[in-house]
């Protein structure tokens, strides 16, 4: 059998591993270990074996991740999520479907916080659709902002996505970061459009709400979330103007977040520990996915598929954005089956070096591939938000709440085509920062 | 017994804590040193990658006992209680063989390993048995997890099949899929 072969049969592999729902991680290692036997034999597999976790979990520069997902759960564990829901209330509620803007507002600040889709998800789900229901706004729209919202996380900074992407492509982890931010304002800002059309065209979705916060009450509600926005100034500002590496900014951060935690007297002991252990389960699970994608990609180099591909797109007499839409309708399908870490995972290794050898900036596909894949999480049959929002407000059918959730692919499809025709919008921070 | 209780249950956890405590502190004194002081301690580095080895292989295990490491749910949800359960064994035997081989090879490295580090001049052989460490852990954890999935299985055949619709959903809101 050729190595190629075997790379193409490995892929394959991994497919019906993963959705025989053996752990991603292991089914990674599992195949890399028989493909590499398979093309070099047994001493190279198993000296693989040996040597990757250790080399993977010594790299200190990957210290960053632990320690921004500490920073996230200790601060979404003090109960954040309830002031910035306030906050962002106070400043937009009164508009025409102002709950469901402040609910994409509050859901985009935390998730950037919590650094995951599901507890973003279910915190907001718990505080907003209360409030929505009050106001009798109806279940699609209520639900679909919850579910979109959720999905920023992954953008805004500090995004631990974007810093896997950067630890597998050998992208600059600092510029990654930053590259985010436009983005997923520009995101922010077509999802709250796309309420105010939605609302336009029939506004008995979100009826209008009576009174308006007062200036010194939307001050007011800042003061709960200044540790928020200190920690996400002096942590990634300083990445931004070059004062910390990642590393230092995560520690700063981590360390800034246990310092409120306990002025605030908001964390119990319970939760202290709590956070702590799931922040570490959490990092060990991303670690161990690294480590399956370190052999994984190993075993791939072996196959040669990435380097055969590359010379094949490359020989193509086709325009470069009509194969780059094509891998994205590939990802964007993959993306409603698979999660978005399992995905970028076994597709980086092939798809990187297509993207680099067709001219793209690795930075700017970065953000965009995360984007196109994060749409899964809002459709059938996986639509991991979705169930979560399920699970919070059982009383809602799925179908309204995947039917509530087109709208807000279709401004995610948008956004995604905003930033391939204007890729300066990803491009202008990181360029600047060198 | 009571001491083994309590080590099945907190074991992983309060190591875990004092680890990515310890990490944090370490992390913070080093930027407060070089950017406070104006000098860097030698020896913070070093130590704060071990503990961090040793916190992802502890990790590793800990995510192994609340039965937290991702996989794709795409076909499991098409399956009833019975099939969810098989699917679920045939997993935590793949990743129990995977386990198995790693701290047997991992065993074979920590014997050999002679050298020490650069700055506190530990023995390595400490660093390399975090994988050993965490690996045979996540046997032990796998091996409950199996017995606790044929126990559930033999008890489904008994009462007849009863399909929860909705589990999917109530391990995703219950945490039991954590999507990053």
């Amino acid at each position: 059998m050729s190595p190629e072969l075997i790379g193409f049969l490995g892929i394959i592999a991994i497919l019906i591993l993963f959705f025989l729902k053996i752990p991603v991680a292991i089914s990674l290692i599992i195949v890399s270990l028989l493909g590499t036997t398979l093309i070099r034999g047994w001493d190279v597999a198993f000296a693989q074996l040996g040597r990757t976790p250790f080399d993977t979990s010594s790299n200190y520069s990957l210290s960053v991740i632990p320690l921004f997902i500490l920073m996230g759960m200790i601060l979404s564990y003090t109960g954040i999520g309830k002031d910035l829901y306030r906050m962002v209330d106070s400043w937009v509620g009164h508009l025409r479907g102002g709950l469901a803007m402040a609910t994409i507002g509050t859901a985009a600040i935390f998730s950037s916080i919590s650094g995951s889709l599901n507890a973003t998800t279910a915190t907001v789900a718990k505080i907003a659709l209360p409030e929505m229901e009050k106001y009798n706004y109806k279940k699609g729209l209520s639900t679909s902002s919850v579910a979109a919202g959720g999905t920023l996380g992954i953008l805004i900074p500090p995004s631990v996505i974007l810093i896997l992407y950067g630890i597998l492509t050998r992208e600059p982890i600092g510029a990654l970061l930053i590259s985010g931010i436009i983005p997923g304002i520009l995101q922010i800002i077509i999802f709250i459009i796309t309420i105010y059309i939605l609302v336009r065209k029939d506004s008995s979705i979100a009826p209008p709400r009576e009174g308006k916060a007062s200036n010194s009450e939307k001050l007011s509600t800042l003061k709960n979330i200044w540790p928020f926005i200190g920690l996400f100034i002096v942590s990634i500002g300083g990445i931004y103007l070059g004062v910390f590496t990642p590393t230092e900014a995560a520690g700063i951060g981590a360390f800034g977040a246990l310092l409120f935690a306990f002025i605030s007297r908001k964390l119990t002991w319970q939760r202290l520990k709590d956070s702590l252990n799931e922040s570490v389960r959490l990092t060990a699970f991303i670690f161990f996915i690294l480590i399956g994608a370190n052999l994984f990609g190993q075993f791939l180099a072996m196959s040669r598929i990435p380097v055969m591909l590359t010379t094949y797109v490359g020989n193509l007499d086709l325009n470069p954005y009509i194969i780059l839409v094509g891998i994205l309708v590939v990802l964007l399908v993959l993306g409603c089956f698979i999660e978005s870490l399992a995905l970028i995972v076994i597709t980086l290794p092939i798809l990187h070096p297509i993207i680099t050898e067709l001219g793209f900036n690795g930075i700017w596909f970065g953000v965009i591939m995360i984007m196109v894949i994060n749409i899964g999480a809002l459709t059938p049959p996986l639509g991991i938000s979705v169930y979560v929002i399920k699970g919070v407000a059982r009383d809602i059918p799925l179908q309204t709440i995947f039917r509530g959730v087109v709208p807000m692919i279709i401004a995610m499809l948008v956004c995604v085509a905003i930033l391939i025709i204007f890729p300066q919008i990803v491009t202008v921070l990181p360029d600047l920062m060198n | 017994m009571k001491i083994l209780r309590w080590l099945d249950e907190h074991f992983e956890e309060y190591i875990l804590v004092f680890l990515s405590a310890f990490t944090v502190i370490i992390i913070f004194l080093q930027v407060v040193m070089r950017y406070v002081f104006g000098s860097s301690l030698t020896w913070s580095e070093e130590i704060a990658r071990y503990a961090f080895i040793w916190m992802i292989y502890i990790g590793v295990s800990y995510g192994v006992k609340k039965k937290k490491h991702l996989g794709v749910d795409a076909l499991a949800m098409l399956f009833k209680e019975k099939g969810k359960l098989i699917v679920g064994i045939i997993a935590n035997v793949s990743f129990l063989l995977f386990a198995i081989v790693m701290t047997y090879y991992g065993l074979d490295i920590v014997l050999r390993v002679t050298r020490e580090s650069a700055a506190l001049q530990l023995p390595l052989s400490w660093v390399y048995a975090a994988p050993v460490m965490g690996m045979a852990l996540a046997s032990i954890r796998l091996l409950q997890n199996i017995a606790l999935e044929v126990k559930e299985l033999k008890a489904l055949k008994s009462d007849g099949q009863h399909d929860s619709k909705n589990s999917a959903t109530e391990q995703i809101v219950n945490g039991q899929e954590e999507i990053v």
